[in-house]
C-alpha cells in the first residue's frame, strides 16, 4: 500500500509540474480598484465569480483584475468586511467601496474535510484566529499563541524547557483513558500532533508536542471545532474537537516577499522566594568538628549566615557563610528567541496560478544553561487552475527541529535538576561547582553529595538529552468540475517524520557511574486519502449541498532503539564500546476506512439544516464489531431575518443548536493474546539486568489481558447556541451551552494485580461534559482614526464521571508516594493523596476543622482521600487591541480559577529550610494552631503542646509524603502577552522599496497576578501533551517571561 | 485538445483514488496482527522471565528485608528508610505486582500451554508448580494473608479473596505433594534445562521436599500434632542435604547477568559499601560465640573489631560495614539450603515433632553449622579448617541441654547461616524469636515489623483487600 500511494504521489507531483499551459478562453477582463470607507487602497479583497470557483484578490494599491463573462456576479468579500455583490455589465471596470462589517458575520469557516461554510449558517460553535494574532509576538509554538484567546480549550504550558509541550484539551476531557487531545487538521489533511517525551515521573524529559512544527507564519486561519457535530465528518479522532489550520496562499497581483525577524530575550518568570539569613545545619548548629558536613547536612537550618560559621565548600575549600541570594539566578542563563522568516508569494497567469514559498528559522537559546531548540521550516504551496472545469492544489512542508539539553523532570533519576538547584545551601557559591570534570575526564568534580546527589554543572554538561526531527507533511489535491453543480475532490495527505533521540549518562555520574546511553528512532507516518463529491445548487428560496465521500487513513508507527550500560571509552556512544546492549523495537500499525455524506438545506438564507452521516470500520476492533455508524444535525436559524426585527440597537440574532453522535476505535493489537520476546528485565534502583540469562532467552506473556469482544466507544453530544449582535454589530455576543456523554470507553482498566494481570481491556463507564462558553466582541472606539476593540471569553466546563462500572476509583495517573490522578465517581477528575489526621465523630465521619497532631505537638499522616478537582473552574481571557494611524497596541491577559496543584519544588524549599516564610520566627515554639490531641478514648481536647522546633514544624508539615499541605489552589492571572507596533504609512515608504514596514516592541507571559501557590509557576505539568494527568508539579524548570522586539517588511 | 489530455489525466488519476479506497476495505480486518509478538511460544521460553524476575525482587527490591531481620542497618537515604519502617509504595508495590502479575501469571500460562500445546512434557508443569510453591511462600511471608485460591483467575474472580496464612501454607505443601508425584512417574517427559537445576529431576524433587519442610515448620509453631506426622514423612524423604544440591540463582559476571546488589553498589558507590552496615543483634550474637564467620560477613571497624548498629541509629563512626565481597556480581540468591535443611529438622526433632530427640537434634545441628561454614570454601569468605575445628568444638552437646536451651542454639545457628538471605532471617525470627531485635530508633514504630502492608495497586482494584492491617500485626505462624 505504501508504495502504491508514493508512486500516486509522484504522479501528481509530476502532471501538476507539467501543467502550466496557458488555457485558452473567450472571456473579457474585468478590472478595478477597491477602496474602503476611509478611501485608502483595501488589499487582499477576494473577487469571486458567483458559482465558480474562480477568483482573484486586490494587490496592495487595491486594484484587481480577473477574466469573466458579461452577466455573471463578481463578489467582493474580505474578513471584517461586508461581501458586496456586482453584476458585470458592459463596462470592463468595476470599483468598490468596502464596507466595515463591525461583526465579521460573513466569514467563511473551514470546517469538515476542508469545506467552507458560511459562519451564518452553521448549527454549531467555532473559534478563530486569524494571520495577525499569530504575527504579533512571535512564539515559536503554535499553541502558546493561542493562549487566551479562546472559548472552550484549555491550554496549559509545560513549565520552561525548551521545545516542551503544550497541551490542549477542547471542551474538557471525554476519556479517562486514552487520547484526549484534539484532531490537528492543515489546508483538510490530518497530521501528527504526538507528545515526544520520554518517561513521565523517573527522571522523563519532554521534547514537545508535533503541532509545534506549523510555521505560525504560514497560518491564514486556525479554527477550533469544538463539538463533535462539527466534525462527524472527520471521523472517530474528531470526537476531541478538531484544529483547523488553513494556511496561507500566493494572491494578489505580481510578486510579494515579506521578510520578518523577532528576537527575544527569557528569564524565569519567576523563582522561588527564598530566605537568605540561615545557612546549613540542624537546629540552628552547624559543627564541622562535630561530624557535621556539607554534603550531609539539612540545607537551611543552621546557624545564622551572619554567624559567619566555618565550613568546607563542596570542592573541599575553606570557607566562612556568606550569603548568596542570587545562586539560582546566576546559574540560569538569560534565554534568547530569535526567530527570521522569509516567504514570496505571488500569482500568474491573472490568478490562475498560485504560489508562496515560506522559510523560517527559530533558534532558542533556553534558560537552561546548554539548552538549545532550532528548528528550520520550509513550505511550499500551489495552486493551479487547469481550465474552468479542473482546479489543483499543492502543498510540502519540511520541517528540521533539533533539541538539545532538554530537562529531566520528576524523581528517582540522576539527571533531576532543578530539585539540586532550589536546594542548595544559601551559603553556595555556584561558581564552587566549576571545573565539574577533572582533567582524566571521567571523575567527577564537587558533587553536591558523592553517595547521591550529581554537580550540577555536570548533569548539564556531561549529560545530553537531545532529540532531532525531520518531518514532511503536505497534499495534492483535485477539484474537477465536469457539470455546473457538481464537483468531484480526490486528495492525497502525508504526513512522516523521524525522531532521533539519545540521551546519556556520562562515565562518573552518580547513580550510573559506569556511563550508559540511549538512542531511539522513532518513525511515523499518516496517508490520508479522501474522496468527495459535492453537488450545490439552488431552487427558489432553497440552497442545497449534497455530498458524499469516502476516506481512507493508515497510521504506521515504529519505534527502534537501543540502550547501551557500561562504557569503555568515556564519550563513544556506539554499540562495540559498551558491556551490555538491550536493543528494543515497537511497532503499530491502524487503519480506518469512512464512508460519509453531507446535506445541507438553507431556506431563504437564514435558516439552514445540516444533517451528516458516517460509517467506519476499523482495524483495531474485532471483525464483528469493527463498523460504526454516527450521525449528526444542525440548525441554524437567523431570527433577525425571518422576523425582520431589525433596530439601530439590534442588528443580529441567531439561534443554533445541534445534535451528534461520533463512535470511537482503540489503539492497535489488543485483541489477541500474545506472547512477548524479553529483552531485560526489572531491578529496583536501575539494577535491572538483559537477558539472555545464562544463554536462556526470555518470554512474556501480557500485563494487559487483551479482549476479543471490544465494541466500539460511543460520545453523544448536544449543543445550543445563541449569536447577537447590537449597535450595527458594533457589540457581539456568541454564547454556547453543551452536553456531552461518552460511554463504553475502551479502556485498560486496573485489575488486582492478583488476578495476574496489571489492566484489563474492557469496555466501561460513562463520563459527562457540561459547559458554557461565551465570547463577547466590543468595539468600543471607531473615531478619527482612532480603533479600539476588546474581546472577552469565557469557559466554564465540568467533568463528571457518571458511571465506573464496579470500579469506585479509577487512577489515571501516578507519582510516588501514592499521589495519584483520579477519576472518582459521581466526581471530576481529582487529585488524590495523603492528608493530615483528623478526627472523627461519633458517626465515623472526619470533622474537617480538627488536624490531630502528636505528643510531639506535630501533625501527622491520615488517610489517602481527594485533594481536589484538577481542573479550573472557570478560564476566561481578554484582548485588547488600540490603533492610531500606524500604531497598535494590543495586550492579552488570561485567568484560570480554581482546580489544584501538588508542588514537589514548595515541599523541597520548606522541608530543607529554604524557603521565606521557613526563616520567620525560628525561635519562636508556638502551638500549632487549632489542633487537637485525640485521646484515645473516641474524644479530642485541645492541643496545647507546642512545636519541638520550628525545623521540625516545617521538615514534618510539608513532607513529601503528605500532599495535602504541599497542594494549593491553581488559580492564577497572567499577563500573556503586549505588543506595541507602528506601521509606516504609504507616504514615509514612498522612496523605499518596500510596500509594508512594521516595527514591533513584544513582550511574552510578562507577569503573573492573583496566585495563591508560593514559590512556583502553577501553569506547568509533569505528565506532558500525551497523559490526561494534570495538576502536578515535581521539579519543573521554571518558566520563562520574555521581552523583545520584531520587525516585519514587504516588498 | 491539450485540455482535454489534461484533464483525461487527471480523470485517470482520480479513478486511481476511487479504486485505491475501495481496494484497501479489504485490508481494513487482516492488519491487527502485531509483528512483534506471537500467539503461542514453547513453555520452557517462560522460565528464565519467571525466575530472574522473581530473584530480582528478592535481591534488591527487599535488600530492605535484611535490615528487618536485623542483620544489616541502614545508615542514610533509603537504606535508614528501611532500618526505620519507611517502605515506600513502589517497593511495595512493585514486588506484589511483579510476583503476581510476572511470576505467577507466567507460570499459569505454561501450564496452559502445556496443557493444549505439548500434552506429555509433564514433568514442566511440576517444574511451574515448585515454582508457584515457592513464589507463593515469599510473598506469604511478607503478607501473611494473600490471595491463593482465586488467584490468576480474572475471568472468574476478579477479585480474589485474601486467603489466611493457613490456607496458604497448606497450599504449597500440596503444589509441592502434586509436583512431587509428577516427577516421581518414570514417563517420555521433556523437562526445562532451568537456571535453577539444569532440568535436573532428583534435584527438583529434593527442593520440593524442602519447601515442603520448611513450610510444616511453619505450620508447626500453631498446630504441631496435626503437622508432626507429616513432618516425619518429609524427614525420611530426599531432602537438599549438601551445598552443591542448593537451590539457587546463580548471577554471573556476564554483563547484564550480574547480581543486583552489586549492579546497585557499582553504580552509586563505585563497587564500595557506603550506608550498609553491620546491624547489632547478628555482631553481638557472633562476638559472644567468637564466630569465625565475622571477617567473612562484616569490615572491622577503625579500632579492629565488630560493632553492629542498632536500627534507626547514625551515629556510624565506629560500626562495621557489611563486607564487600558479600556482594559481588556472580554472589547467588540462594533459595533452599543445605544448612537449613539440618536446622528445621534439628529444630523439629528438639521439638518433638519428629523422632530422634536431642541427640538427633545435636547430629543435625553439626551438620548444619558444618555446611554453614563450608560454604565459604574456595571464595573470598572462605574459612580456615583450624577456625571451623575451634568453633565446632566451642558448640555444646545439645542433648546435655534443656529443651529451650538447645533451640536456642539451632537457631541462633540458623540465624546466623542465613545472612544475606533477607526474607528467610526475618522469618526465622517471627517463627522462633530467637535473637532479641530492638525497635528501630525514630521509626515511630512500638513493635518490631511483621509485615508489609499491601499494594495500592491491589488496593485500588480488589474490593476484598484486608483494611486496619499494619506492619507490626504479627503473622499467623507466630507464637
Amino acid at each position: 500500500m505504501k508504495t502504491r500511494t508514493a508512486k500516486l504521489l509522484i504522479l501528481f507531483l509530476v502532471t501538476h509540474l507539467l501543467s502550466t499551459q496557458h488555457i485558452f478562453s473567450q472571456e473579457k477582463t474585468i478590472s478595478g480598484n477597491v477602496v474602503d470607507e476611509t478611501g485608502l487602497p483595501a488589499t487582499g479583497v477576494n473577487i469571486i465569480i458567483k458559482g465558480t470557483s474562480r477568483g482573484a484578490q486586490s494587490d496592495f494599491d487595491g486594484n484587481y483584475a480577473i477574466k469573466a463573462s458579461p452577466g455573471q456576479t463578481l463578489i467582493f468579500s474580505y474578513l471584517g468586511m461586508e461581501t458586496q455583490e456586482q453584476v458585470i455589465g458592459t463596462s470592463a471596470t468595476i470599483n468598490i467601496t468596502m464596507k466595515e462589517d463591525a461583526q465579521s458575520l460573513d466569514e467563511v469557516v473551514v470546517t469538515a474535510m476542508g469545506i467552507e461554510r458560511a459562519e451564518k449558517t452553521l448549527g454549531y460553535a467555532v473559534s478563530s484566529i486569524k494571520s495577525e494574532d499569530f504575527e504579533e509576538a512571535r512564539e515559536t509554538d503554535v499553541l502558546q499563541a493561542l493562549q487566551g484567546k479562546l472559548s472552550g480549550v484549555q491550554i496549559t504550558g509545560g513549565g520552561g524547557g525548551v521545545g516542551t509541550s503544550t497541551k490542549i484539551t477542547v471542551r474538557g476531557l471525554t476519556r479517562i483513558f486514552g487520547d484526549n487531545n484534539p484532531l490537528w487538521v492543515i489546508d483538510g489533511v490530518p497530521i501528527s500532533d504526538s507528545n515526544s517525551s520520554d518517561g513521565g515521573i523517573s527522571g522523563g524529559a519532554n521534547y514537545g508536542n508535533r503541532a509545534q512544527d506549523i510555521n505560525p507564519d504560514d497560518i491564514e486561519t486556525l479554527t477550533v471545532l469544538k463539538g463533535a457535530s462539527a466534525a462527524a465528518l472527520y471521523g472517530s479522532r474528531a470526537s476531541n474537537g478538531v484544529i483547523v489550520v488553513t494556511t496561507k496562499k500566493g494572491k494578489g497581483k505580481g510578486v510579494t516577499i515579506t521578510y520578518s525577524s523577532t528576537m527575544r530575550f527569557d528569564s524565569p518568570l519567576r523563582l522561588p522566594d527564598f530566605q537568605n539569613s540561615y545557612g546549613p545545619g540542624s537546629l540552628g548548629v552547624y559543627s564541622e568538628a562535630d561530624g557535621d558536613n556539607i554534603k550531609d547536612a539539612s540545607k537551611g537550618w543552621g546557624p545564622a549566615i551572619s554567624s559567619g560559621t566555618a565550613y568546607t565548600d563542596y570542592a573541599g575549600n575553606l570557607q566562612t557563610f556568606t550569603s548568596n541570594p542570587d545562586l539560582q539566578k546566576d546559574f540560569y542563563d538569560l534565554g534568547s528567541t530569535k526567530v527570521n522568516s522569509f516567504s514570496i508569494s505571488g500569482t500568474s497567469n491573472e490568478g490562475k496560478n498560485n504560489y508562496r514559498v515560506s522559510t523560517s528559522y527559530s533558534s532558542n537559546e533556553g534558560i537552561l544553561p546548554g539548552s538549545s531548540l532550532d528548528r528550520l521550516n520550509l513550505g511550499l504551496k500551489a495552486g493551479s487552475e487547469l481550465s474552468d472545469k479542473l482546479n489543483s492544489v499543492f502543498s510540502i512542508n519540511y520541517i528540521n527541529t533539533g533539541i538539545d539539553g532538554a530537562v529531566a523532570t520528576g524523581a528517582n533519576d540522576p539527571n533531576i535538576l532543578t530539585s539540586i538547584i532550589n536546594t542548595l545551601p544559601r551559603i553556595t557559591n555556584i561558581d564552587v561547582f566549576k571545573p565539574w570534570v577533572a582533567d582524566d575526564g571521567v571523575t567527577q568534580l564537587s558533587p553536591v553529595d558523592a553517595d547521591g546527589t550529581n554537580n550540577p554543572y555536570w548533569i548539564v554538561n556531561e549529560n545530553q538529552r537531545t532529540a532531532d526531527t525531520e518531518r514532511f507533511f503536505g497534499n495534492v489535491a483535485l477539484t474537477y468540475s465536469p457539470i455546473d453543480h457538481f464537483s468531484m475532490l480526490g486528495r492525497v495527505g502525508y504526513d512522516t517524520y523521524n525522531t532521533k533521540y539519545f540521551r546519556n549518562n556520562h562515565k562518573g555520574t552518580i547513580g550510573l557511574l559506569e556511563g550508559n546511553y540511549r538512542q531511539s528512532t522513532t518513525s511515523r507516518n499518516e496517508i490520508t486519502l479522501d474522496y468527495l463529491a459535492t453537488y450545490d445548487n439552488s431552487f427558489e428560496d432553497f440552497d442545497v449541498t449534497l455530498r458524499g465521500g469516502m476516506q481512507w487513513n493508515q497510521r504506521t508507527t515504529d519505534i527502534i532503539g537501543n540502550i547501551g550500560e557500561t562504557l569503555t571509552i568515556p564519550e563513544l556512544f556506539a554499540p562495540g564500546n559498551v558491556a551490555s546492549n538491550v536493543p528494543f523495537n515497537n511497532y503499530s500499525q491502524t487503519r480506518v476506512f469512512g464512508a460519509f455524506g453531507d446535506f445541507t438545506m438553507t431556506y431563504k438564507k437564514w435558516l439552514t439544516l445540516n444533517a451528516t452521516a458516517r460509517n467506519d470500520w476499523s482495524s483495531t476492533l474485532p471483525e464483528a464489531d469493527n463498523s460504526y455508524f454516527y450521525p449528526s444535525v444542525a440548525l441554524s436559524f437567523i431570527f433577525s431575518d425571518a422576523f425582520n426585527i431589525k433596530s439601530n440597537i439590534f442588528s443580529y440574532g441567531k439561534l443554533r443548536g445541534n445534535w451528534a453522535n461520533v463512535g470511537s476505535d482503540t489503539s492497535a493489537y489488543q485483541l489477541d493474546y500474545l506472547y512477548y520476546p524479553q529483552s531485560s528485565w526489572y531491578g529496583q534502583f536501575s539494577t535491572g539486568g538483559t537477558f539472555p540469562f545464562d544463554g536462556q532467552l526470555a518470554f512474556s506473556g501480557p500485563n494487559s489481558l487483551p479482549n476479543s469482544n471490544l465494541k466500539p466507544e460511543n460520545q453523544l453530544s448536544k449543543e445550543i447556541g445563541i449569536e447577537l449582535g447590537f449597535f450595527k454589530n458594533r457589540f457581539t455576543l456568541d454564547a454556547t451551552y453543551y452536553k456531552t456523554n461518552t460511554t463504553d470507553q475502551i479502556i485498560a482498566l486496573s485489575t488486582s494485580p492478583s488476578t495476574g494481570y496489571s489492566s484489563a481491556w474492557t469496555n466501561l463507564g460513562e463520563i459527562s461534559n457540561t459547559g458554557f462558553e461565551l465570547e463577547l466582541g466590543i468595539k468600543l472606539i471607531r473615531a478619527k482614526g482612532f480603533k479600539w476593540d476588546v474581546n472577552y471569553n469565557f469557559t466554564t466546563n465540568e467533568t463528571i464521571i457518571e458511571d465506573l462500572g464496579d470500579l469506585g476509583v479509577y487512577t489515571m495517573a501516578s507519582t510516588y508516594n501514592g499521589l495519584t490522578v483520579a477519576a472518582g465517581e459521581g466526581q471530576s477528575i481529582g487529585l488524590y493523596g495523603n492528608r493530615f489526621a483528623r478526627a472523627v465523630d461519633e458517626n465515623g465521619d472526619t470533622i474537617e476543622d480538627q488536624i490531630l497532631v502528636g505528643s510531639t505537638g506535630l501533625r501527622y499522616e491520615g488517610n489517602t482521600e481527594r485533594l481536589g478537582d484538577i481542573m479550573p473552574d472557570f478560564t476566561m481571557g481578554l484582548t485588547s487591541v488600540f490603533s492610531y494611524k500606524g500604531w497598535r497596541l494590543s495586550t492579552t491577559f488570561d485567568w484560570k480559577e480554581g482546580g489544584v496543584l501538588y508542588s514537589q519544588t514548595v515541599s523541597n524549599l520548606r522541608t530543607s529550610g529554604l524557603a521565606a516564610e521557613t526563616a520567620v520566627d525560628r525561635e519562636t515554639l508556638f502551638v500549632d494552631p487549632n489542633t487537637f490531641v485525640d485521646n484515645g478514648d473516641g474524644t479530642y481536647s485541645e492541643n496545647t503542646t507546642p512545636i519541638p522546633s520550628v525545623q521540625s514544624y516545617w521538615s514534618n508539615y510539608s513532607a513529601a509524603r503528605i500532599h495535602e499541605s504541599n497542594t494549593f489552589d491553581a488559580t492564577y492571572i497572567k499577563w500573556r502577552e503586549l505588543a506595541l507596533s507602528y506601521s509606516l504609512n504609504k507616504k514615509q515608504l514612498k522612496k523605499t522599496p518596500f510596500s509594508s514596514l512594521r516595527f514591533s516592541l513584544q513582550g511574552r507571559n510578562i507577569a503573573i497576578f492573583n496566585t495563591s501557590i508560593p514559590h512556583i509557576d502553577p501553569e506547568t505539568n509533569l505528565f506532558g501533551s500525551s497523559s490526561n494527568g494534570g495538576g502536578i508539579e515535581y521539579n519543573g524548570l521554571p518558566s520563562t517571561s520574555s521581552i523583545g522586539f520584531g520587525v516585519n517588511v514587504k516588498f | 485538445m491539450k485540455n482535454t489530455i489534461i484533464k483525461a489525466k487527471y480523470l485517470l488519476i482520480l479513478s486511481i483514488i476511487i479504486f485505491s479506497l475501495n481496494g484497501c476495505t479489504k485490508d481494513i480486518t487482516d492488519i491487527n496482527e502485531d509483528p512483534l509478538a506471537v500467539t503461542t511460544v514453547p513453555p520452557y521460553l517462560l522460565f528464565p522471565e519467571v525466575i530472574v524476575n522473581m530473584s530480582s525482587q528478592r535481591v534488591i527490591e527487599f535488600a530492605g528485608s535484611n535490615m528487618h531481620a536485623q542483620q544489616w542497618a541502614g545508615s542514610g537515604g533509603t537504606w535508614r528508610s528501611r532500618s526505620r519502617y519507611t517502605l515506600g509504595v513502589p517497593s511495595v508495590n512493585n514486588a506484589w505486582t511483579n510476583w503476581y502479575t510476572t511470576c505467577l501469571k507466567n507460570l499459569s500460562l505454561v501450564e496452559l500451554l502445556v496443557e493444549k500445546d505439548y500434552p506429555d512434557d509433564i514433568y514442566i508443569v511440576a517444574q511451574a508448580k515448585i515454582l508457584e510453591g515457592f513464589i507463593y511462600s515469599n510473598i506469604t511471608q511478607v503478607w501473611g494473608e494473600v490471595p491463593f485460591t482465586q488467584a490468576g483467575n480474572p475471568a472468574e474472580y476478579p477479585y480474589p479473596v485474601f486467603d489466611s496464612q493457613e490456607t496458604v501454607m497448606e497450599g504449597i505443601v500440596t503444589l509441592m505433594d502434586e509436583a512431587i508425584a509428577i516427577l516421581e512417574q518414570d514417563v517420555d517427559s521433556n523437562i526445562v534445562d532451568d537456571l535453577i537445576f539444569e532440568g535436573d529431576k532428583a534435584a527438583w524433587i529434593r527442593w520440593a521436599n524442602s519447601l515442603k519442610l520448611k513450610m510444616l515448620m511453619f505450620m508447626a509453631n500453631k498446630k504441631p500434632s496435626e503437622v508432626s506426622s507429616r513432618l516425619q514423612e518429609v524427614a525420611n524423604s530426599a531432602l537438599i542435604f549438601t551445598n552443591e544440591q542448593e537451590a539457587k540463582l546463580q548471577y554471573s559476571s556476564e554483563i547484564g547477568n550480574e547480581n543486583p546488589k552489586y549492579t546497585f553498589i557499582n553504580n552509586f558507590w563505585g563497587g564500595n559499601i557506603n550506608l550498609w552496615y553491620a546491624g547489632s543483634p547478628l555482631v553481638n550474637l557472633m562476638n559472644d560465640l567468637d564466630d569465625p564467620r565475622r571477617a567473612t560477613y562484616f569490615d572491622q571497624n577503625t579500632n579492629g573489631v565488630y560493632v553492629g548498629l542498632v536500627q534507626g541509629f547514625t551515629g556510624v563512626a565506629f560500626a562495621s560495614k557489611i563486607n564487600v565481597n558479600n556482594i559481588l556480581a556472580e554472589t547467588p540468591d540462594r533459595y533452599s539450603t543445605a544448612s537449613e535443611t539440618y536446622f528445621l529438622l534439628a529444630d523439629a526433632a528438639a521439638n518433638e515433632y519428629i523422632s530422634g530427640g536431642l541427640a538427633q537434634a545435636n547430629t543435625w545441628f553439626l551438620e548444619g553449622v558444618t555446611l554453614a561454614l563450608d560454604y565459604f570454601d574456595g571464595s573470598l569468605g572462605e574459612i580456615s579448617q583450624t577456625d571451623k575445628d575451634t568453633y565446632i568444638a566451642s558448640l555444646p552437646d545439645l542433648s546435655t541441654l534443656t529443651k529451650e536451651e538447645a533451640l536456642d542454639y539451632i537457631n541462633d545457628q540458623h540465624y546466623i547461616a542465613l545472612f544475606g538471605n533477607g526474607i528467610e532471617a526475618w522469618n526465622l525470627w517471627k517463627r522462633t524469636k530467637s535473637v532479641d531485635f530492638d525497635v528501630p530508633n525514630l521509626s515511630g514504630a512500638t513493635d518490631i515489623i511483621r509485615r508489609y502492608t499491601y499494594s495500592s495497586n491491589e488496593a485500588a482494584a480488589n474490593i476484598n483487600i484486608p483494611t486496619e492491617v499494619t506492619i507490626e500485626d504479627p503473622m499467623w505462624f507466630e507464637k
